[in-house]
């Protein structure tokens, strides 16, 4: 189409230059963005909207409209308290430890001894393995009678003291499945942590080591502080898979014993699927995206200030 | 990299291979256990290598669960279908949000970034209540048409990113020699952009052959179901716990995994390299 026609001809036919133009972008995105619509866009405005109605799906004919009844009703209901705290509690042990884990296996994997590649692959292999896989796995192994973790404890390290049912103890429940979650997910942030460490320029280094810096030092004053980039990324990618830590549980545990693994995401989903009050549902799963999305940007912040 | 053998060296490579083993740990056992006999798995006495190995597990689940063979078929099928279609639609967005000019470009990559974000159940809710409407639920294109929506911001992400790397003067030239939009686009640019599709397959290939909440959900009988979703019910149904049987299931739905993995390995950690410091 050549441009001076554009140009000379008159205004209907520039109009119609300028949607003959839009031809080839709209048809590639036009597929993609039809599913999105229907799967992503409509959704998420219908559930914002559900989120302040009362609606069983069951029962009601139609959503009843209640204003922000079901986003006042949640901070007096004990199961949504429950599992908000629990929440907090697996994020707290989940995130610190990943974080830290990934980044000293991403420095020693960078030193490139022999057989990274095959520890990389490795440590990387748990995060393509289905969580649900990866669930009944770990139950079995944390069974307290035929589970290898407590034959390792008992017949390995003499440790038989130790040896309990991890998962259906109040306070170990939740602990162990953190855990699951930390091998689950850690090579995912070694990658990232790598990708990171690889982007420092060279010279930075080497001026180090003009000046006699060595080992510790160099990671200490040179290393850690040039990956803030890096704690920003994983940093959003550990609070994401806090806060909407599901299948480990729900798989593990089911919530159990009594609500002590009872997380957000798995309150949503009961409520959504077993008891069919689609509007509470909707606000809770509303609450749990406003929080990922407040303690990301905070995270974004803290990684701009420092 | 070669580099000296030194004492620190030595402790990282310990260090390194005892972390790499507790990674594999479960794979192992897993493996291990499947090759064992009942007897030996529920004797109380704690083996590592099967004194006697067999293959009961394996033939009773492939002769006898008939529902495996059924949640294999639907977990391929299913697959293959999200897969393909994931690949087409986010190659064609994914060049256009890189290389063409269209009113409202900015405002729908907007849109993509902000459902990157949201959590599933957000989503999860109105789809059950639509899919429900429509008679998709316990159906294979109830659960693909959520698969292609759901990979779609994040597979197009990353095919942006790969068309960005290819210089503009490419197509310029190619329309020159008279090729119109549609053929700039599969004759030029996507033979160029394969290693980013490499990349969009297996990332989707594992996000859906593991895939759990959504087929959870969205199906609940076996016909429908995949091995994600349809292993932890024949978890639920065994009386006791089978862990020799459950072993072998495990292990038998994991080698698509692992071969895939494994062989395009490469392309994953690449993707997900250049998709950190592009951010």
């Amino acid at each position: 189409m050549p441009k001076n026609v554009a140009t000379n001809g008159n205004s209907r036919n520039r109009v119609l230059i300028l949607l003959k133009k839009q031809i080839p972008g709209y048809f590639f995105v036009a597929p993609g963005l039809l599913f999105m619509g229907v799967y992503m866009m409509y959704p998420l405005i219908y559930s914002l909207i559900l989120s302040f109605t009362q609606y069983n799906f069951a029962y009601d004919a139609k959503p009843v409209f209640i204003g922000f009844g079901n986003y006042i009703k949640m901070w007096s209901d004990p199961y949504f308290l429950a599992s908000l705290k629990n929440t907090a509690v697996f994020s707290l042990i989940f995130f610190p430890i990943v974080m830290v884990l990934a980044l000293v296996i991403a420095l020693m994997l960078e030193k490139g001894v022999k057989g990274s590649g095959f520890f990389r692959t490795s440590i990387f292999l748990p995060v393509v393995i289905p969580l649900s896989l990866t669930g009944i796995v770990f139950q079995w192994i944390l069974n307290e009678q035929y589970g290898l973790f407590n034959f390792i404890l008992k017949d390995i390290f003499n440790l038989g003291f130790l040896a309990r049912n991890w998962l259906g103890d109040d306070t170990w429940a939740m602990i162990s499945i953190a855990f699951v979650s930390i091998w689950k997910y850690v090579g995912m942030l070694v990658i990232l942590f790598m990708a990171g460490l690889q982007a420092i320029p060279k010279d930075l280094y080497e001026a180090a080591e003009v000046d006699g810096a060595t080992g510790f030092k160099k990671i200490l004053y040179i290393t850690l502080p040039n990956l803030r980039e890096s704690y920003v990324v994983c940093g959003i990618w550990a609070i994401i898979q806090s806060v909407k830590v599901f299948e480990q549980p729900f798989i593990m545990t089911g919530g159990g014993p009594g609500t002590s693994t009872l997380v957000l995401y798995q309150y949503t989903w009961e409520n959504a699927f077993k008891y069919y009050e689609m509007g509470y549902a909707s606000a809770i799963a509303y609450v749990m995206g406003a929080i990922i999305l407040l303690l990301s940007v905070l995270n974004l912040r803290l990684g701009k200030q420092e | 990299m070669k580099k000296p053998i030194s004492v620190s060296n030595i402790i990282i490579f310990t260090i390194l291979l005892i972390t790499a083993l507790v990674f594999l740990v479960p794979f192992i056992w897993t493996l291990l256990t499947s090759l064992k006999a009942n007897e030996e798995i529920y004797s109380g006495t704690f083996t590592i290598l099967p004194s006697k190995v067999t293959f009961v597990h394996y033939i009773k689940v492939v002769t006898q669960m008939n529902d495996f063979m059924r949640f294999s078929i639907n977990t391929f099928s299913i697959t293959f279908f999200t897969v393909f279609a994931t690949v087409v639609f986010s190659a064609m967005t994914g060049y256009a949000f890189s290389k063409l000019a269209f009113v409202g470009k900015k405002i729908y990559f907007g849109f993509i970034l902000l459902v990157l974000t949201v959590p599933y159940a957000v989503y999860l809710i109105p789809i059950y209540i639509m899919e429900d409407k429509l008679n998709l639920i316990n159906t294979h294109i109830g659960l693909i048409l959520p698969y292609i929506a759901i990979n779609l911001p994040m597979t197009i992400f990353i095919m942006r990113g790969t068309f960005n790397n290819i210089p503009n003067g490419l197509a310029e030239a190619a329309k020159m020699d008279g090729c119109n939009f549609l053929q700039v686009w599969y004759k030029i640019m996507i033979p160029i952009a394969k290693p980013g599709i490499a990349t969009i397959i297996i990332f989707t290939f594992i996000n859906v052959w593991g895939e759990f909440m959504f087929a959870r959900t969205l199906t609940s009988t076996p016909a429908a179901q995949t091995l994600a979703v349809g292993i932890t019910f024949l978890r639920d149904e065994a009386a006791s716990w089978q862990y020799g049987t459950l072993s072998a299931t495990i292990t038998l739905s994991l080698i698509p995994l692992l071969v895939i993995f494994l062989s395009m390995q490469k392309y994953f950690i690449r993707g997900i390299m250049e998709g950190a410091l592009k951010e």
